[in-house]
């Protein structure tokens, strides 16, 4: 089967969406590494770094302005439609997943979003994706082509492209390109590089059961002194007790540190698979019929501020040795 | 002469230690409150006076010591264990009051089934005794919707109830023997025997004194046989509250006891069961114990539910998914804070109980009232949860939208009012105003309504074993 | 009318205990048993809508909401709440099969209602919903209409001018843009966007008003030009499995626990880091 990877090099996680992209060709016997990975960028300095971490053998970078959704859509399109491949990976990032849905379309194929795996059949390919908030895993067959697909978020792997010697490399300059008239202005506030949880080893995650802003806020200066990055579940962050680019689980960030300390949450699979691949998880909750006391390897009941307080003091006693 | 703050802090140190005492001021906010105040706490308004400290006590000589001295120095004692109060109870309202928690007295002394009794201390939650009972094969059989958090010595001073009540009683039925401590210091002890004629009752002296008379320090309680397999569930659907009454009161009247009986009205019902209850009734019955009885109580039910042709029975699978989600837990707490703030929605409740041939009455006139009178009401139901021979509850389901107001007037604007409607009507038709939630500091307006010429008998109590006034002031008794 | 915000109301798989997980032979999990919500991220569109018309009425700019969902009589309920909230017109539309993992499907008869009524400046939905968890829905309608799309969005307000400002979470940090209608908004991790309840009052004015509804295959017979595109087939369900054993540390109190905690695994973990 021959395909495509369509990465954004607008984005500063490009090198996490060359690992996922990498990891899941790695894992998929279907696929060999001989293909093109079109790279949508506008700093033209990192274009030649880009070129390096793909994870394909061909490169086609496009430069652009900026990365906006209809013009990436418009010129994907048109690169692609008079001879569209048979498959098209995206990460699961925001702009790999929206991009792959309404490729699909334009290029009247069929699409999946945040895929775990593949396998052909014939023509037909079949994916596995969570579905039922995350309480069952399906497994869908696709049957028109192009198939457009997204990963899911959270693919990574120790993958390094580096060691892929690159066949051919195109370049194209597309930044000439008309940006889309509804937009009448856009400011982008950047955000706190997100690798910072995505790479961290070890993790605190607070949930709902932390009750307030001020707890959070004590709760940074405890993760700090732990020398732990600081996550939350999705009602913390809803709930303004702590930014957003923090949320942890199927909406938000997937980590997977060696250890996750897991506080005062009750652990449902939309937030449980934002930790899942840590290698050791401890949960402290007051409810021993929270879903997460059977899904950690190891479980505090009782009141999460006590328990970390005296688990603060005794880290840092050794620390100070 | 009173003491000042920091003096009451040092005596207080003194007696049980500084690290039992405790005075951080976020504790102290938290302290001078309990639900009846969540919505100006949800906001960071704290109206009440703080305390001058919590103390947590570790034993009974703490209790009595700490008493003695606020008998001495005029010092109003809060007692408090789970926190989970509902009627103003543990609001601090007199100035400078100490807060005495017992929940770090949380040992569970003795199991003994062959004597069918178990005794813990005061501070013991609920959930940790019944989970440790379940392993050998019992249950205390007492099961309010805080018991997550509830502990022992609030659940026996607010004489609270259980949702397998109609069953096992509440828990004056379960209390055997108890521990007390008066403000005088004096220690008290009442032995676990099965029943005794040796004058009257004196544990009902301490079962339901919401914290103004005395400090329980241990509790005793009998212990039945866990079942679960022989439980039969049952469900049904009708048009009219009235019908439902007539059905609790056959099953009763006819000498059946189902653990569970239920019946709630299409507002509170909604809530509920609108994925299966559009706008209808919803009787609910669980019949429990021995193989035998469990199934000729369900047998006999569905007899007397069968002579009422618009009750529609309902697929059991309905029910126990919500029964299992039922009780509180620290989750649903934290949800509901954070939807308050942003709805500003906010709901409570007020439980009442009557004879037989008032109920509906009471039901129909508070309902069609609330709507009239109230503003901003978004859901008016009610549901009887308790079943007697005699009559059932009422527990009056009430939520707002707080508009063009601030959180602090929230109680006077919607929530007096609106128990005012049902403490009167009830009242009025001669009923209880308070059936399992204690009177807290919030109905004492009409105790003496609701006792008559029998007022006597409750206040001479207090002046017997409170003269100085200093247990939990304003609760059950008005401020003096 | 402005604004259609599009909504699902399903099943709260929290409540399903452990053995209710039992998949059919129809690849489906029985739900009926559990109390429904309004899909949250749907009802972070159906408040941001309503916050939106607030806003702009304070500006003197009136705006018209409308909303919908795809269900059977049981959202009436739902809907006539939502209308007294302020919602002008809630509709229905009845679709003759399960469309849980159909996402073409459903978005062919939103935009087929679309093409059906006065045209609208913005469609707000959730960006997915439970069950199907499909994440496309939003994305398939802006094609069909041939629509931009702005994902992520976290908070949206109509301008005095006519045009609406955007805030949207992307990979390279938040963006906020001014845009010219129309536009699909795929509604993501909004804050503070809980469902306001409406009063005893505004439900009773609305009760006797029957719900507007449209039967999916009359609908889809008005829009015979709407592309086909065919989608992933549901072949298997099953569970995911994410035991770990938890091993329940005892202890007199939280400090003997938390040393326990420590001593016995944590340390050694954390020196192997």
């Amino acid at each position: 089967m021959n395909y495509k990877v369509i990465l954004n090099g607008c984005s500063p996680n490009f090198s996490n969406q060359c690992s996922t992209i990498g990891t899941f060709l790695t894992s998929t016997a279907a696929l060999e590494l001989e293909a093109q990975t079109i790279i949508f960028y506008n700093n033209p300095a990192l274009a030649s770094q880009f070129a390096a971490e793909t994870p394909t053998d061909r490169v086609h970078l496009v430069k652009i302005e900026q990365y906006e959704t209809q013009t990436v859509l418009a010129i994907l399109t048109e690169l692609e439609k008079p001879d569209p491949a048979d498959l098209y990976l995206f990460p699961g990032d925001y702009a790999g997943s929206e991009i792959a849905v309404r490729l699909a379309c334009r290029l009247t194929g069929s699409s999946l979003a945040a895929v775990n795996s593949l396998q052909t059949d014939q023509d037909q390919i079949i994916c596995t994706k969570v579905v039922y908030n995350g309480y069952l895993q399906g497994r869908f067959s696709l049957n028109k082509k192009p198939y457009c697909l997204s990963l899911a978020r959270g693919i990574t792997g120790n993958r390094d492209n580096q060691g892929i010697e690159k066949r051919e490399i195109i370049q194209s300059d597309r930044s000439a390109e008309e940006q889309p008239a509804y937009i009448i202005k856009q400011t982008v506030d950047p955000a706190e590089l997100l690798s910072e949880l995505e790479e961290a080893k070890f993790v605190v995650a607070g949930g709902r059961g932390i009750k307030n802003k001020e707890n959070y806020l004590d709760l940074q200066q405890s993760a700090r002194r732990l020398g732990a990055a600081l996550g939350v579940s999705r009602p913390v962050a809803m709930n303004g007790w702590a930014p957003l680019d923090k949320l942890i689980g199927a909406s938000g960030i997937i980590a997977s540190p060696e250890i996750c300390l897991a506080l005062a949450v009750s652990g449902s699979p939309a937030f449980f698979s934002g930790i899942e691949k840590s290698r050791k998880i401890i949960a402290i909750n007051t409810d021993p019929q929270a879903a997460i006391v059977k899904n950690a390897d190891l479980t505090v009941i009782d009141d999460y501020k006590a328990v970390l307080d005296e688990l603060t003091r005794l880290i840092e006693k050794d620390k100070n040795r | 002469m009173s003491l000042n703050r920091e003096q009451i802090v040092s005596i207080l140190i003194k007696i049980v230690g500084a690290d039992q005492v405790i005075t951080e001021e976020e504790v102290l906010k938290e302290s001078s409150v309990d639900r009846f105040r969540r919505f100006e706490e949800l906001h960071g308004v704290y109206t009440q006076p703080l305390p001058a400290a919590v103390v947590y006590v570790r034993n009974t000589n703490d209790v009595s010591a700490v008493l003695k001295l606020a008998n001495e120095q005029g010092i109003n004692i809060v007692p408090r264990t789970g926190h989970t109060a509902t009627e103003g109870g543990l609001e601090t309202i007199v100035e400078n009051s100490v807060v005495l928690d017992g929940s770090a007295m949380n040992e569970i002394i003795k199991i003994d089934p062959y004597n069918m009794q178990a005794t813990c201390q005061c501070g013991t939650p609920l959930q940790t005794l019944e989970d440790r009972l379940r392993e050998i094969g019992f249950t205390t059989g007492h099961s309010p919707q805080s018991k997550p958090l509830a502990q022992l010595g609030g659940l026996v001073a607010t004489r609270s109830i259980g949702q397998f009540s109609t069953l096992y009683g509440g828990i004056e039925d379960m209390v055997v023997g108890l521990e007390a401590v008066f403000s005088n210091g004096e220690i008290t002890r009442i032995k676990n025997v099965p029943r005794r004629a040796a004058g009257p009752d004196i544990r009902h002296v301490i079962i339901g004194n919401e914290g103004a008379l005395c400090y329980i320090t241990e509790v005793t309680v009998k212990i039945f046989k866990f079942m679960p397999e022989n439980n039969v569930l049952l469900g049904y659907t009708l048009e009219k509250m009235k019908t439902g009454f007539e059905i609790l009161r056959e099953v009763m009247a006819e000498g059946y006891k189902p653990s569970v009986a239920r019946l709630y009205d299409p507002e509170d019902g909604a809530y509920h069961f609108s994925h299966f209850a559009n706008n209808k009734c919803v009787l609910i019955f669980m019949a429990e114990g021995p193989k035998a009885i469990a199934a000729a109580t369900a047998a006999a039910i569905e007899v007397i539910v069968a002579k009422h042709p618009e009750c529609v029975k309902v697929d059991t699978r309905y029910i126990e998914t919500w029964f299992d989600h039922l009780n509180w837990d620290a989750t649903d707490i934290a949800k509901e804070r954070s939807e308050i703030v942003e709805t500003k929605n906010i709901g409570n409740t007020t439980e009442i109980s009557a004879n037989w041939d008032k109920i509906n009455q009471i039901y129909e006139t508070c309902i069609k009232r609330i709507r009239n009178e109230i503003p901003d009401m978004t859901l008016v139901g009610g549901h009887s949860s308790h079943s007697y021979i005699n009559g059932t509850n009422l527990y009056f389901v009430h939520y707002y939208n707080v508009v063009d107001c601030k959180p602090e007037e929230e109680i006077t604007k919607y929530h007096w009012p609106l128990k005012k409607i049902i403490v009167e009507e009830t009242i009025k038709a001669g009923g209880s105003m308070c059936h399992h939630h204690g009177v807290g500091k919030h109905r004492t307006p009409w105790i003496k309504d609701e006792y008559g010429s029998s007022y006597y008998i409750l206040e001479t109590l207090k002046k017997a074993f409170d003269p100085e006034g200093i247990m939990n002031q304003g609760t059950i008794y008005p401020r003096r | 009318m402005n604004v259609l915000v599009c909504f699902k109301v399903v099943p709260d798989l929290d409540q399903l205990s452990g053995s209710d997980w039992v998949v059919d032979g129809c690849s489906r999990v029985e739900t009926r048993f559990v109390k429904r919500m309004i899909n949250p991220y749907d009802e972070s569109a159906l408040e941001l809508a309503l916050k939106m018309a607030d806003q702009a009425r304070g500006s003197g700019v009136t705006l018209g909401l409308n909303s919908l969902t795809i269900a059977d009589s049981g959202a009436n309920l739902t809907l006539k709440s939502l209308r007294a909230l302020g919602y002008q017109e809630a509709v229905r539309i009845e679709a003759d099969r399960d469309l849980e993992f159909a996402p073409e499907d459903v978005a062919a008869l939103i935009a087929a209602y679309v093409l059906s009524t006065d045209p609208l400046e913005l469609i707000m939905m959730g960006r997915q919903s439970g069950v199907g968890d499909n994440a496309k829905t939003p994305l398939l309608i802006a094609e069909l209409l041939r629509w931009p799309c702005i994902t992520q969005v976290i908070a949206v307000e109509k301008d005095a001018a006519g045009t609406y400002l955007v805030t949207a979470m992307a990979d390279e940090g938040v963006v906020t843009r001014i845009i010219e209608p129309p536009c699909v908004l795929a509604i993501g991790n909004a804050p503070s966007s809980t469902l306001r309840v409406p009063t005893l009052r505004a439900i009773k004015e609305q009760s006797a008003i029957a719900v507007k509804t449209y039967a999916a295959a009359e609908l889809i017979s008005t829009s015979p030009t709407l592309p086909v595109n065919p989608g992933a087939e549901l072949l298997t369900l099953e569970v995911v499995n994410r035991n770990r054993g938890g091993l329940i540390i005892e202890g007199a109190d939280a400090t003997e626990k938390a040393q326990i905690l420590y001593q016995s695994y944590l340390k050694g973990w954390l020196a192997e880091l």
